[in-house]
């Protein structure tokens, strides 16, 4: 059983990545090629794989982690179809 | 009470969905779209619904966003543009403001978060049950597929139907140079 | 559609779906049997399922998926889906129970392998219509090649319109309209307007 303070650091971590990810979104916000926006989206779909993580953890429930292997799967498959939208228009898309 | 990670994660899904709205690029507005999907599917399982949390990652990294830049890619899209966002109308913006505040103050009169079967209509006796009988009347150990197929196993042939025709509709309208 | 130049394919993106693909079917697979016992169930599996035939037609081009893929499997998934869980809830009839009662069956534990033969009905479903409407969406999003003539499609919508730039996906491609169906590599269109 994992004891409370633990459970806290736990929670800490994720609200201060869910902050990172608030701030990126600025970029993604703000960037001025569509690159930055891609980029900013991808570190954004990291943070959430290391935050759902970190609260399976928190809440000592390991199916979340579940969810968190469905985003390291597909979040790349996200990255890579605007990549390609925006790179090679008139290519494959 | 709200916990410092349901705050930042609802500042982040209201921010998302503000620029979705307000974003004059269109590519742009579904990347933004993305990232609101990461937050609901985190804001799931913060509140303990692994499940939906599932079907959103799921269906938001894997098929929204390819089915949206397949849409845009069918139709055209506008590039160079000078403006980042589009221009807000002030008189509306408010309106919409007003409507919203009306809404909140209806807020309170809902129940508190986990209050007892007594005062909260939807975690009444129906609810209980199922989460203290699904086990021994069905051996599934996750309540939701057990209410799914189980106890609204009606519902669930429905939809199915339903995905069934809407893809044999969607399919029909759109097969024009596809299947051939 | 086999005149149309083959997609120039990046190999960083085929060696990551080469090497993810397999897991990602194979979580999906997992997804829909485990419903029971861990989150997920039909509809998530089937979805996840259907992101390996985006993956790998991101990977090795739409068309060239599109012609790999056995169509009648794809209409089988759709319609074998509802078939099969119309199946279930029905056979409950024939052992005696109500529509939809699947504790009946002669079978070890039948309420919880009937709910799991139900998620699979879900998820043959939901990953063809999914699948289905992938192609269905991008397969047109394509500049139709060796087509009667209608390769011209929507490019008189090119003209600027409200100080920015139409971009569609093929800039140069209305002088190859009434040229037949050869047109083989209008590759790098000279539009300029890569952002």
């Amino acid at each position: 059983m994992i004891d409370v303070g633990e459970s806290t650091l736990l929670l800490a971590g994720a609200v201060g990545t869910v902050l990172v990810s608030v701030l990126l979104l600025g970029r993604a916000m703000i960037g001025p090629t569509m690159q930055d926006r891609v980029i900013a989206l991808n570190v954004i779909g990291s943070n959430a794989v290391i935050v759902i993580a970190l609260l399976a953890a928190a809440f000592a429930e390991p199916a979340f982690l579940d969810i968190a292997l469905v985003y390291a799967l597909l979040n790349f498959l996200m990255s890579v179809a605007i990549s390609k939208f925006t790179v090679e228009r008139g290519g494959v898309l | 009470m709200i916990t410092p990670i349901e705050a930042g994660l609802l500042v982040f899904i209201v921010a998302t969905a503000v620029m979705t709205a307000l974003l004059r690029d269109v590519l742009a507005a579904i990347i933004v779209f993305g990232g609101y999907s990461l937050g609901m599917a985190i804001l799931w399982i913060v509140l303990q619904a692994p499940d939906v949390g599932l079907t959103e990652a799921a269906v938001g990294a894997g098929v929204m966003t390819v089915l949206f830049l397949a849409t845009i890619a069918r139709t055209t899209r506008l590039t160079g543009l000078e403006a980042t966002t589009v221009d807000v109308n002030l008189p509306a913006a408010a309106l919409c403001v007003v409507f919203v505040l009306a809404v909140l103050t209806t807020v309170p009169a809902l129940p508190a978060v986990g209050a007892g079967p007594g005062e909260n209509p939807a975690f009444g006796e129906i609810s209980e049950y199922y989460v203290e009988e699904a086990y021994d009347d069905t051996h599934v150990e996750n309540v939701v597929t057990a209410v799914l197929v189980a106890y609204r196993g009606f519902d669930t042939f429905g939809e199915a139907t339903v995905v069934f025709a809407a893809g044999v509709g969607v399919l029909a309208v759109l097969r024009r140079g596809v299947f051939e | 559609m086999s005149s149309r130049r083959p997609y120039v394919e990046s190999p960083v993106i085929m060696a990551t779906v080469r090497l993810v693909a397999p897991f990602v079917l194979t979580y999906g697979i997992f997804v829909t049997l485990h419903g029971a016992s861990s989150p997920g169930g039909g509809f998530q599996g089937g979805v996840i399922a259907a992101a390996v035939i985006i993956m790998l037609s991101f990977a090795y081009g739409i068309d060239l998926t599109w012609e790999w893929i056995d169509k009648r499997v794809l209409v089988g998934l759709v319609g074998g889906g509802v078939a099969l869980f119309g199946a279930i809830a029905l056979g409950a009839v024939l052992f005696g129970g109500q529509f939809l009662e699947v504790g009946v069956y002669p079978i070890p534990e039948p309420d919880k392998y009937g709910i799991e033969l139900v998620e699979v009905g879900i998820g043959m479903t939901v990953a063809g219509v999914v699948t289905s409407l992938f192609f269905t969406l991008a397969r047109g999003a394509m500049p139709p090649v060796g087509e009667d003539g209608e390769s011209g499609r929507d490019d008189e919508g090119t003209a600027a319109t409200d100080g920015g730039t139409f971009s569609s996906e093929a800039p140069g491609s209305e002088e190859t309209g009434g040229d037949g169906p050869v047109r083989d590599g209008p590759d790098a269109p000279e539009g300029g307007d890569r952002a």
